[in-house]
C-alpha cells in the first residue's frame, strides 16, 4: 500500500468521527479524536507489514464513527420512554377550568401532552366557550325567552282568564329551540369534559403500546431454561 | 426482553467494571486496555467506544490520567484507578459474586434447596 492512500483512509475515518462528534464540546472532541488517532497509530505500528486490508480491519474493529460518537454523546442507549407522570395536575386543572373559566382551560388543554390533537380539537370546539359561553349567551337567551314568553293568567278554578302568547305555534317552536340550546349549553361542557377525562385515563396512545409488555397474572416473569 | 438485548445490556453494564479491574494493579494506556479486552471474546464489540467509556469513568472520578514517556513513539496517556474507582470495583465485585451465585444456584437446581 502506498502511504498517502493509507493516510487518506485514516484521515477520512477521523473526519467522519469529528463530524459525528459535532455536539461534543471542543476540548473533549479534540481529546477524543487524539485518542482514536493514537489508537490507530499504535495498531498500525504493531503490524509487521501493513496492507490495505489490515488498515481497514483496524478501522472496522474501531467501529462506525457514528457508534463511537453515540457512545460519547450518550445516545447509545435509546432514551427510555418518558415515564407516565404520576401527577395529572395540569390536566385536572384544564378540565375544571374548561368548565369554569374556559379561556384558561383551553390554554391548559393545549399545553398538556396527555391528549391527542384530535381530542384537543374536540375539547375546544364542542361546545365552544364552556360555561363562559353561557354567561355571554345566557342573557341573550334569557332575554329572548322573557320577551317571547306566554303570560297565562288563571282564576282559582284553573280556568284560563287570559293568555298573551303573541302567536301560539311559532312561539312553541322558539321555546323548544331555546330550551334545547340551554340544555346543550348546560350539559355540553360536562359531556366534553367527561370525554376528555376518559381519554386522559386511556392516555394519548390508546393503541395499547403501554400494555404490550404487561405480563398476564400467574405467568412467571422469568422463565429460567 | 429478547435474549440478545439482555446480553448486550449485561455486557455493557459489566464492561466498565472490567475496565476498572484491568486498572486495579497497574496503570494502562487506552490501546492496551482495548487490546486486552479484545482478546476476550464478546467483551468489546466496537473498540472505538472504549474511549468514550474511559472519558466517562474519568468524569465520574473513577479513573485519572497521566502522560508517560514511551520507549517507542510519543508519550502515552495512562489511565489509573482513583480511590473512588477502587471502592466502585470492590462494590461491584461483591454484588456480582452474590448475584452470580444466586443465578447459578437457581439455574442448576431450579430453586430447590
Amino acid at each position: 500500500m502506498t502511504a498517502p492512500r493509507a493516510e487518506q483512509i485514516v484521515a477520512g475515518y477521523l473526519a467522519r468521527l469529528e463530524a459525528a462528534l459535532a455536539p461534543v464540546p471542543e476540548t473533549r472532541r479534540v481529546e477524543l479524536l487524539e485518542e482514536v488517532r493514537e489508537h490507530i497509530a499504535e495498531a498500525r505500528a504493531a503490524l509487521p507489514d501493513e496492507t490495505d486490508a489490515d488498515l481497514l480491519n483496524i478501522l472496522d474493529r474501531l467501529g462506525d464513527p457514528a457508534d463511537v460518537a453515540a457512545a460519547e454523546i450518550g445516545r447509545a442507549d435509546p432514551a427510555p420512554a418518558p415515564a407516565r407522570r404520576a401527577s395529572r395536575g395540569l390536566e385536572i386543572a384544564a378540565l375544571i377550568l374548561l368548565l369554569l373559566f374556559w379561556p384558561v382551560g383551553v390554554v391548559l388543554l393545549w399545553m398538556s401532552d396527555a391528549w391527542t390533537t384530535r381530542d384537543k380539537l374536540i375539547g375546544t370546539l364542542a361546545p365552544p366557550g364552556g360555561y363562559l359561553g353561557i354567561f355571554i349567551l345566557g342573557p341573550a337567551l334569557a332575554l329572548g325567552t322573557f320577551t317571547t314568553a306566554c303570560r297565562t293568567i288563571s282564576d282559582d278554578t284553573g280556568r284560563v282568564i287570559s293568555s298573551t302568547c303573541p302567536s301560539g305555534l311559532a312561539q312553541t317552536g322558539i321555546d323548544v329551540g331555546t330550551g334545547l340550546l340551554v340544555v346543550i349549553y348546560l350539559i355540553g361542557p360536562i359531556l366534553s369534559a367527561a370525554y376528555l377525562a376518559v381519554r386522559l385515563r386511556h392516555g394519548p396512545e390508546s393503541s395499547g403500546t403501554t400494555h404490550g409488555e404487561s405480563i398476564p397474572p400467574g405467568v412467571p416473569a422469568v422463565t429460567a431454561e | 426482553m429478547a435474549l440478545d438485548t439482555l446480553i448486550t445490556q449485561m455486557r455493557k453494564g459489566a464492561l466498565e467494571y472490567c475496565v476498572l479491574a484491568l486498572l486495579k494493579d497497574q496503570a494502562r494506556y487506552g490501546f492496551e486496555i482495548v487490546q486486552r479486552l479484545g482478546q476476550i471474546d464478546g467483551m468489546l464489540t466496537s473498540e472505538g467506544t472504549m474511549y468514550p467509556l474511559l472519558g466517562r469513568l474519568r468524569r465520574d472520578g473513577l479513573v485519572e490520567t497521566a502522560w508517560k514517556e514511551s520507549s517507542a513513539g510519543p508519550p502515552r496517556r495512562y489511565y489509573k484507578l482513583t480511590a473512588g474507582g477502587q471502592r466502585a470495583l470492590r462494590g461491584f465485585k461483591d454484588e456480582w459474586t452474590t448475584f452470580r451465585a444466586a443465578v447459578d444456584m437457581i439455574l442448576e437446581t431450579g430453586g430447590a434447596k
